[in-house]
């Protein structure tokens, strides 16, 4: 007979704060946090960007220390014995931190070392783990050239060598493809059986709902914690997918979103995904309203509210660039190739973007998409086909085409110790804007994208939703009638 | 502390250092082109020093001097027929210095024995200038004396000096700064180097990861001194080996006492480089500070190439926290002199305590943690 | 939250008439495209609106995918196939 023991939580918050020293300013990245895990359960870390997230991780993993309470590691204190701690944790950190330079087998033979595993052993477990992975062949390979979501994934074995008692993952899927993501949460998955308590952050909606647990942070505090349903069952009955005959879905969700009584409504599939206040909402004509499951999504908006309540300036919603028969095709490509050596990393490719359209490139990682892009953007030459971008021929002209173009990559490109009106004054010489038109373009954008409360803040000390903000607001400087997005 | 973890830390170092351009160059191709630029190119003694010689008016006594000095070692003398000519050649550094004898030269030799000469030199390189100087009144002094004998009386100097070189009899400069540079090549890969690839770790997020495992802090640092320890050491028997053989530089000490020193120096240049990489954790500015703190010290305050008596006192006083000094100073004496005890003794002394002060301040700051 | 915010003034600018190209991993983000391009080993395996992809990627089992069912189901029959090939 099974009987129930009362064990230990493996990891306990005690009213944690933490506090950072940022320039002159101290920052509170944990306020008075109190949270308990349960044991063998998978729980899911959720919260804007900025949060704590990743504090709350580091302070798990013995590598920061709490400027006030407490953190306890399987009932033990963590500033008391760290190194025996560590002994029964797994850690993966949001950077990938193994060697590049050292092949996969080297990095676990590392990894299995410093855990203290004995040769005969660590053999074994590796084995295991490079099944559990898939890296089995990739065994001699560097790190370094291993894709985006094979790193990850190498990352896990390493974390995983001494079979932790506790695994703390801090965004193990961000940036990683779907593929990967699949197989990095079966990884996960198959732990459960294994007694292991897992912590994870992650940035995925749906990833959440497949935890036992969640723990929501919003400004270094515990929001509320529980399983999935607890956080969805209060909103039965508040959403809706609706649907509407002619409209198009991006028109309808700006019609539907700015209507009283809508918390939030978001783009899905099928329609229009619609979180509503306690009260009723009435359809429009034209409209349908069927009632679905709440998501972890709309609980999420719900609790911490949809974080752009009606700030952005949209042109009027019923403008109708409608079914792109009039709209004029504005990117053109035909045949479109690209060698590195005999490498060929885009495969004659063809098609056409028109005004006004979003058109989005998917793919696995290393799947030629960010070669595409460049070459559209002009930053590659390409080695066969034909390219135009607004009207030009990108191998003739280019820099004619990207002067008309505004480009924000991933990184956002900006000049960290530069102010924000420092980093638009410069973006805006860049482009060739000079006096009144320069001018008026900085104070249309500050206006736009409401950067003005944040003029002298230097671009790295931004949160992270700011910065984003302030990245498009340079690359529209400009008012270019193409916007590539990396 | 856990022999397993070390040997995976020291392990893994090797496999880096192994697959690291940057390393390989910095701790064997720079060493190798140090010493050949300071062995072969760069030398400090004056020697064919490029002279301009103006005569105002030729007689016998005017060519001798100017024969004298054509058969000088150190100098390159070449006839100009006016002074505007010869300055105009030392503008354009065509030569280093003038020699002008004036027209009264040889009736004021033939009158009282002695005369006066104009010298002008280049002051732009002061070293040169000096050397050049000392050399032409050198010139002067013997073919006066030569001449006082040959008319039978002696000529009157306050003092006779009469020189007699030690250590280093054919005063080549090759023989004191290629023994000097050992300590700049150790410096270079004992604290830039290691404060390099730690600054790496931080900034690759490897160190976050490292610090999450049960490894200790000293495991982590023996982790990085010891393989470093010995490719400083590798830096440093090359150094001998190309110094002894291929530029000939005695080595009259011991080559025990040179292992020895070399070590004490070299855990002294580790503990800044963890240091230094403790407060820097970005690779750009940690190399920084290794070059302004290490390096340079190295090069110019410890007696390696400037002589440090001969250094105004506020920097002399600098000099004494400057690790290399004394290395340098054990160094030219264990190569050019021997074993001096009294010299090997205080400076070991002094290298021992700052290579306690330096790892111990380093381990004391060193936690495993990111704040 | 700031990705919210993001499609929010993305959606603004395709208003105004400025074309919009992106590159995303967020699947749930493809869905916000007008039309999309899947790419894989270099090669353009579908294009279309985000209906259009979903649908090719309907069968018996799953008739009704998501876009990020449709991603895995699509590369991954033509990654073997290409694997098959060699």
């Amino acid at each position: 007979m099974a009987t129930e023991t009362p064990t230990t939580s493996p990891l306990r918050f005690a009213g944690v704060r933490k506090r950072f020293q940022r320039g002159k300013d101290a920052v509170l990245a944990l306020d008075g946090l109190n949270l308990e895990l349960t044991p063998g359960q998978v729980t899911g870390l959720l919260g804007p960007d900025g949060a704590g997230k990743t504090t709350l991780i580091r302070l798990a993993a013995g590598l920061l220390r709490p400027s006030e309470g407490k953190v306890f590691l399987f009932g033990q204190e963590l500033s008391t014995g760290t190194t025996d701690l560590q002994e029964k944790i797994g850690y993966m950190p949001q950077r990938f931190g193994l060697y590049e330079d050292l092949t996969v087998q080297e990095n676990l033979d590392l990894y299995s070392d410093l855990q203290g595993l004995a040769p005969e052993q660590a053999r074994n477990r590796q084995q295991d783990l490079l099944k559990l992975t898939a890296l089995g062949p990739f065994g001699k390979r560097r790190a370094g050239a291993l894709s985006g979501g094979m790193k990850q994934k190498l990352g896990l074995a390493c974390a995983l060598l001494r079979a932790p008692q506790l695994l703390l993952l801090d965004e193990p899927t961000v940036g990683v493809d779907p593929i990967a993501r699949r197989e990095l949460w079966e990884i996960i998955q198959s732990l459960r059986g294994a007694g292991t308590t897992v912590l994870m952050s992650t940035a995925y909606f749906d990833e959440a709902e497949r935890c036992d647990a969640i723990v929501l942070l919003h400004e270094g505090k515990l929001l509320r914690q529980g399983n999935p349903q607890s956080f969805t069952d209060p909103l039965r009955g508040r959403c809706f997918l609706v649907r509407h005959h002619e409209m198009r879905r991006r028109a309808l969700r700006e019609s539907l979103q700015q209507r009283p009584g809508v918390r939030d409504a978001r783009i899905v599939a099928d329609g229009i995904r619609v979180l509503t206040g306690p009260e009723p909402v009435t359809p429009a004509a034209d409209e349908q309203w069927e009632p679905i499951s709440p998501a972890f999504e709309d609980a999420f908006v719900e609790l911490l509210g949809s974080g752009t309540t009606a700030t952005v300036n949209t042109a009027p919603t019923t403008t109708t660039i409608t079914d792109g028969k009039a709209a004029e095709a504005v990117v053109e490509v035909e045949g479109l190739r690209k060698f590195f050596g005999h490498f060929e990393a885009v495969k004659s490719s063809t098609f056409s973007v028109r005004r006004g359209e979003i058109f989005g490139l998917l793919g696995a990682n290393g799947a030629g998409k960010t070669t595409t892009f460049r070459m559209l953007c002009g930053l590659l030459s390409p080695s066969a086909g034909t390219l135009r971008v607004a009207g030009v021929d990108m191998r003739r002209a280019s820099s004619a085409a990207r002067a008309r173009i505004g480009y924000v990559a991933q990184k956002f490109a900006l000049y960290g110790n530069l102010s924000v009106d420092q980093n638009l004054a410069f973006f805006a010489a860049a482009y060739g804007l000079r006096g009144k038109q320069r001018a008026a373009a900085i104070a249309r954008v500050r206006e736009e994208f409401q950067l003005a409360p944040y003029g002298p803040v230097n671009a790295d000390n931004l949160p992270l939703g700011i910065k984003q903000r302030l990245a498009l607001a340079c690359a529209l400087l400009h008012e270019p009638p193409i916007l590539f997005l990396d | 502390m856990n022999s397993r973890r070390l040997r995976g830390l020291i392990r893994k170092e090797f496999l880096q250092i192994l697959r690291d351009p940057s390393a390989i160059a910095i701790a064997f191709f720079l060493p190798v082109f140090l010493l050949f630029l300071f062995g072969y190119g760069v030398s400090l003694d004056a020697r064919h020093i490029p002279l301009a010689v103006v005569v105002d008016q030729p007689t016998a006594e005017t060519s001798a001097f100017v024969g004298g000095l054509q058969q000088s070692f150190y100098f390159a003398p070449k006839l100009f027929p006016s002074m505007q000519q010869a300055q105009a050649a030392l503008m354009e550094r065509r030569v280093d210095g003038i020699v002008w004898l004036r027209s009264n030269f040889s009736r004021q030799i033939l009158q009282g024995n002695t005369a006066s000469i104009g010298v002008f030199v280049n002051g732009v390189d002061a070293n040169n200038a000096r050397i050049a100087e000392g050399y032409l009144q050198g010139v002067w002094q013997n073919w006066l004396q030569q001449r006082a004998l040959a008319a039978g009386h002696p000529l009157i100097v306050p003092v006779d000096g009469k020189d007699r070189i030690w250590f280093n009899p054919a005063l080549r400069s090759r023989d004191y700064l290629v023994p000097g540079l050992i300590a700049v090549i150790m410096t270079l890969i004992g604290a830039l180097l290691t404060a390099l690839v730690v600054a790496r770790e931080w900034e690759r997020g490897t160190m976050e990861a490292l610090m999450a495992t049960p490894a200790q802090m000293a495991e982590i640092l023996l982790g990085k001194l010891i393989p470093y320890y010995f490719m400083g050491m590798g830096g440093m028997l090359l150094s001998v080996a190309l110094a002894v053989w291929l530029f000939a530089v005695p080595l009259r000490g011991s080559f025990a006492i040179l292992l020895l020193a070399s070590t004490l120096f070299l855990l002294v240049a580790l503990g800044m480089g963890l240091l230094i990489s403790s407060v820097a954790r970005n690779q750009f500015v940690a190399g920084q500070i290794a070059i302004i703190v290490t390096f340079l010290p190295a090069f110019i305050l410890s007696g390696f190439i400037f002589y440090i008596p001969s250094m105004p006192t506020a920097i002399q006083v600098i000099t004494h926290i400057v690790a290399a000094r004394y290395f340098v100073s054990i160094l030219q004496t264990l190569f050019l002199a021997g074993n001096v005890w009294s010299i090997i003794l205080w400076n070991s002394l002094a290298l021992l305590l700052m290579a306690i002060f330096f790892l111990g301040v380093t381990l004391r700051r060193s936690h495993k943690r990111l704040d | 939250m700031a990705r919210r915010e993001f499609w929010q003034r993305i959606n603004a600018l395709a208003a105004q008439g400025v074309t919009v190209l992106i590159t995303t991993h967020f699947m749930d983000e493809a869905e916000y495209c007008d039309r999309l391009v899947l790419m894989s080993l270099g090669e353009i395996l579908a294009q279309g609106s985000p209906a259009e992809l979903r649908a090719q990627a309907k069968s018996p089992e799953h008739p009704d995918p998501s876009m990020e069912d449709a991603f895995i189901k699509l590369i991954e029959a033509y990654e073997s196939q290409i694997r098959r090939a060699s």
